[in-house]
């Protein structure tokens, strides 16, 4: 199965307290040490970005972008030599499904269940890879 | 005589034309050889269809250039004839060939199929069908004009998404090999929805008293043959190499 280089590789969406209420990640091989380090990075960064504030940094061959809204952070990144305007494109369409999904309100009773944001998965779920599969099986 | 030599230049083309699209399907069937998969059968299935389309066309040209006369006595001999020299026949195939690209495109590109537009493409294909087989009458240009719009505006409604797809899905891939395919998908949408407005506009220049075969006419076998190529680098060429 072709694995399509996607604009958009890992996903970590965060609470205020820096809880990580739901991740996609891209590559599973990911150095531990590193992730840890990447965590406590992303962690920092996104309690120093306003609400409504965008960031970005580069680590190793990765650019990463972080959004805050309404308290949560979301955080992606892509390959250094994508187009910045495309990630942010996808990361607003993200931003956009989750913040319906899981609105302010939402967290003034939210339980603490992390569990509940895997459906998010369902949302976010790649139509392209889904096209590229079938041309793959068809014609490829 | 003028009329003769135009045909023969118009055969010489589509006999080059109908020769990549021979290969073009060879590669086709080829391909569902190795995958054996419903998609690509189906795709080979269209492209049967435009083949014999494209060979309808050329029969047309060939019964001009070797003077073969038409004895317009009711018969059904007689109005296939009639329905071949005046592209209907093609017409015919070249609908049902889009009919069944909207079918590729909804497997290929959607999750299902949208009720509304999936019945408008069949209503439209059958009106389609009725008007290019039955309104007829032999060397009225106008009827002719208004079926090649016909057929254009149903490439529009089915190639359109289409290209919409297609171009979003090579604006969302960075592997230059799919990005390639998926852009080669676009250019093959938009040429093929070109080859009969153009068709369109030479039957107009001949209602308006030119003797046909106008830049028009070579514009639409030239966008047919982009539209060959544009296949080919879209379904077939991708990982070749590696089968």
């Amino acid at each position: 199965m072709i694995s399509v280089e996607k604009v958009i590789q890992d996903i970590w969406i965060m609470s205020e307290a820096g809880v990580v209420l739901y991740h996609r990640v891209f590559d599973k091989k990911v150095d531990e040490q590193l992730f840890g380090a990447l965590m406590s990075a992303l962690n920092t960064f996104a309690e120093q970005i306003s609400t409504g504030g965008l960031s970005s940094f580069e680590l190793k061959d990765k650019k990463y972008i972080m959004i805050k809204q309404d308290g949560i952070s979301y955080i992606v990144n892509s390959s250094t030599k994508t187009k910045e305007k495309k990630v942010k494109e996808q990361m607003r369409s993200i931003v956009t499904k989750f913040s319906n999904l899981y609105p302010k309100e939402f967290f003034d009773n939210w339980d603490s269940d992390i569990s509940i944001f895997e459906h998010f998965e369902e949302q976010i779920k790649d139509s392209l890879q889904e096209t590229i599969d079938r041309f793959e099986k068809a014609f490829w | 005589m003028i009329i003769v030599e135009l045909n023969f230049i118009g055969m010489v083309f589509e006999l080059f034309i109908i020769t990549f699209a021979a290969i073009l399907l060879i590669l086709i069937f080829r391909k569902y050889l190795i995958k054996r998969h419903k998609l690509t059968r189906l795709l080979f299935i269209i492209f049967i269809n435009y083949f014999i389309a494209i060979w309808f066309s050329l029969i047309s040209k060939v019964l001009v250039v070797f003077q073969v006369i038409l004895v317009q006595d009711g018969s059904i001999l007689a109005w296939i004839l009639n329905l071949i020299t005046d592209f209907r026949l093609s017409e015919f195939f070249v609908t049902f060939a889009i009919f069944l690209s909207y079918v590729l495109k909804v497997n290929v590109f959607e999750k299902g199929y949208n009720t509304i537009q999936k019945f408008a493409v069949i209503i439209y294909g059958i009106l389609t069908c009725i008007y290019v087989l039955f309104i007829y009458e032999s060397g009225n240009t106008l009827l002719d004009i208004i079926a090649f719009l016909i057929v254009f505006i149903y490439m529009v409604m089915v190639y359109t998404p289409f290209l919409r797809r297609a171009i979003e899905s090579y604006r969302g891939v960075q592997e230059k090999i799919y990005r390639q395919a998926f852009l080669s998908l676009a250019i093959m949408s938009v040429c093929f929805m070109l080859i009969f407005l153009n068709f369109a506009i030479d039957r107009l220049f001949i209602f308006l008293g030119s003797p046909g075969f106008t830049v028009f006419y070579f514009l639409a076998w030239i966008f047919a043959l982009a539209g060959i190529f544009g296949a080919y680098y879209g379904y077939i060429r991708p990982k070749t190499s590696e089968q």
